[in-house]
């Protein structure tokens, strides 16, 4: 079971305890920071990409090929 | 058996010499498995070694030889394979501990199959990182696996062990997989020859996988010609992979010597030369200078390209693992685990834009080449770091080592293009790779450009002992 919510979390705390509790997924507090430091970085990565817009009408290929 | 013309034997040579009668398969194979023993402890590239299987197919390769039948073209040439790949009656470990409880496999994984059935013969399982979320070569389960020019050194990982064992001529070629730059960091790193073929183009059955809309398979290697030989007879169609295309295979063997004329080269800029150690830029300059290339080439949205592969990646493997991380969470590798975590927390917006930008950036780098045949640009922003760092500094930039290490690998293996790592060695220093990027299908063209290079000195360095 994930740790409780505290009044210290930051929304992204709170964003994690909803999505691992609804997935199943039991994190342990010590693996938690380094969790979030992952995911931080993955929301980096995000708004460097999305910086760059693009052609939302473009058609999506299930399967990819080059 | 006495090689010609390096410290170790080549697959060329040993096929060659195999196929005449002069050497036979079973002494070339407990030659390897005599230096594999004596140096696995200090390099620590192989989990598995498959000696009786080895002995076994030697046997079966000499008898054909002493029938008058042909072994085929890798007769007696002793590969192995990064631990990840199917080899029938082992368990297929993918750099974990989870997956020590899994059966053993039913058959040889496509790629194993197809050298084995050219007369090659599989040594044995290698380290890696685990499930292949990984760019350093280290282990927790297992250990790291060892750079042979410093073992004190990472190999660049994931494809770790393959990287080692090749660069320490345990074996003259290994397999891969490279889903980010897992075969051609570790190439990088440990100064060998590593090919990253077309996505699709040779089939990844039997693989354990990583992130399937981006993972590739393919060979390393301390020459061209065995990189050559080791992808011809791996190519072909195959149903039992889904993304593995409808082509003919094209063989590269016979026009390495065919030369560059007529090829146009460019320099991949910009991206490509932000955020480089003087070792990298001077690696990517010799190699422009052997080839007397000036022309620099900048195409918009590398970065945003790295950056959705990252986020691909993230979710893929996530979604892949999350059986495994709701049951098995404390087993993992704690680096992969806190990573593949936070991929389940991606919103789908994110990986859904970064599958939109994949075709935009696709259409953007195939403009450029319309213009040019190949492009040159470092593969690892630095050589290899000491074992255990976590950070490097990179344009006055800290940045953890093991996701960003891939920084230049990633965006060309988001768009599924070919590219060989050419080894660039200098007295004194560890050893770089410089990467040469085709168009889609045109792996021949890399080949003839690196043999080019090899011919001109870019070669594998031997380890000092």
């Amino acid at each position: 079971m994930n740790p409780p919510g505290t009044d210290a979390d930051t929304p992204v705390d709170t964003y994690m305890n909803y999505l691992f509790d609804s997935m199943g997924l039991s994190v342990r507090e010590e693996w938690r920071a380094e969790v979030k430091h992952y995911f931080m970085l993955s929301a980096r990565m995000a708004k460097v990409l999305e910086a760059h817009p693009v052609d939302m009408t473009e058609d999506l290929a299930p399967v990819f090929r080059p | 058996m006495k090689p010609e013309n390096d410290a170790f034997p080549q697959a060329q040579e040993i096929a060659q010499r195999v196929r005449s009668g002069e050497w036979r398969a079973a002494e070339v194979v407990q030659e390897t498995l005599r230096h594999i023993h004596a140096h696995n402890g200090e390099i620590n590239a192989f989990t598995c070694i498959t000696e009786a299987r080895a002995l076994r197919e030697a046997e079966a390769v000499d008898q054909k030889v002493a029938r008058g039948e042909d072994p085929g073209p890798l007769a007696g040439v002793p590969f192995a394979v990064k631990n990840l790949f199917d080899l029938q009656g082992e368990i297929t470990l993918a750099g974990s501990k989870i997956n020590q409880t899994d059966a053993p496999a039913v058959t040889d994984a496509t790629a194993v199959r197809r050298l084995t059935a050219a007369g090659a013969i599989v040594v044995g399982a290698l380290n890696m990182g685990e499930y292949a979320y990984d760019f350093t070569g280290e282990n927790i389960h297992y250990g790291p696996s060892r750079n042979p020019h410093d073992r004190l050194r990472m190999t660049g990982g994931s494809s770790g062990g393959s990287g080692a064992a090749v660069a320490a001529g345990m074996v003259p070629i290994a397999l891969g997989s490279d889903t980010n730059g897992s075969i051609r960091v570790p190439s990088s790193l440990c100064g060998i020859f590593g090919l990253k073929p077309t996505y699709g183009r040779l089939s990844r059955a039997g693989a354990f996988p990583f992130c399937p809309s981006l993972d590739h398979v393919g060979p390393l290697a301390r020459s061209v010609t065995d990189l050559a030989l080791a992808y011809d007879a791996m190519q072909g169609t195959d149903a039992a992979d889904p993304v593995c295309a409808d082509r003919a295979s094209e063989a590269v063997s016979g026009s390495l010597a065919d030369g560059v004329a007529g090829l146009k080269i460019a320099i991949a800029a910009g991206y490509f030369t932000q955020q480089a150690t003087p070792a990298a830029e001077q690696a990517l300059a010799r190699v422009a200078a052997a080839l007397n290339v000036t022309d620099l080439v900048e195409f918009p949205g590398t970065a945003q390209a790295r950056a959705a592969a990252y986020l691909i990646t993230n979710a893929e493997s996530s979604n892949l693992h999350l059986d495994r991380l709701r049951h098995h969470a404390a087993d993992y590798d704690p680096d992969v685990r806190d990573r593949m975590l936070a991929g389940t927390l991606l919103p789908a917006s994110w990986n859904i834009q970064a599958q939109r930008f994949r075709r935009w950036y696709r259409a953007e780098v195939l403009k450029v080449f319309a213009r040019y045949d190949l492009l040159l640009a470092p593969a690892t922003p630095m050589s290899a770091p000491a074992i255990g760092q976590r950070y490097m500094e990179l344009d006055g930039e800290q940045m953890m080592v093991r996701p960003h290490l891939g920084l230049y690998t990633q965006p060309l293996s988001f768009i599924g293009l070919p590219v060989v790592v050419v080894p660039v060695a200098s007295a004194g220093a560890m050893p770089i790779g410089v990467q040469i990027i085709a168009a889609p299908w045109q792996e021949a063209r890399i080949f003839k450009v690196a043999r080019q290079l090899e011919l001109h000195g870019f070669t594998s360095p031997i380890p000092t002992r």
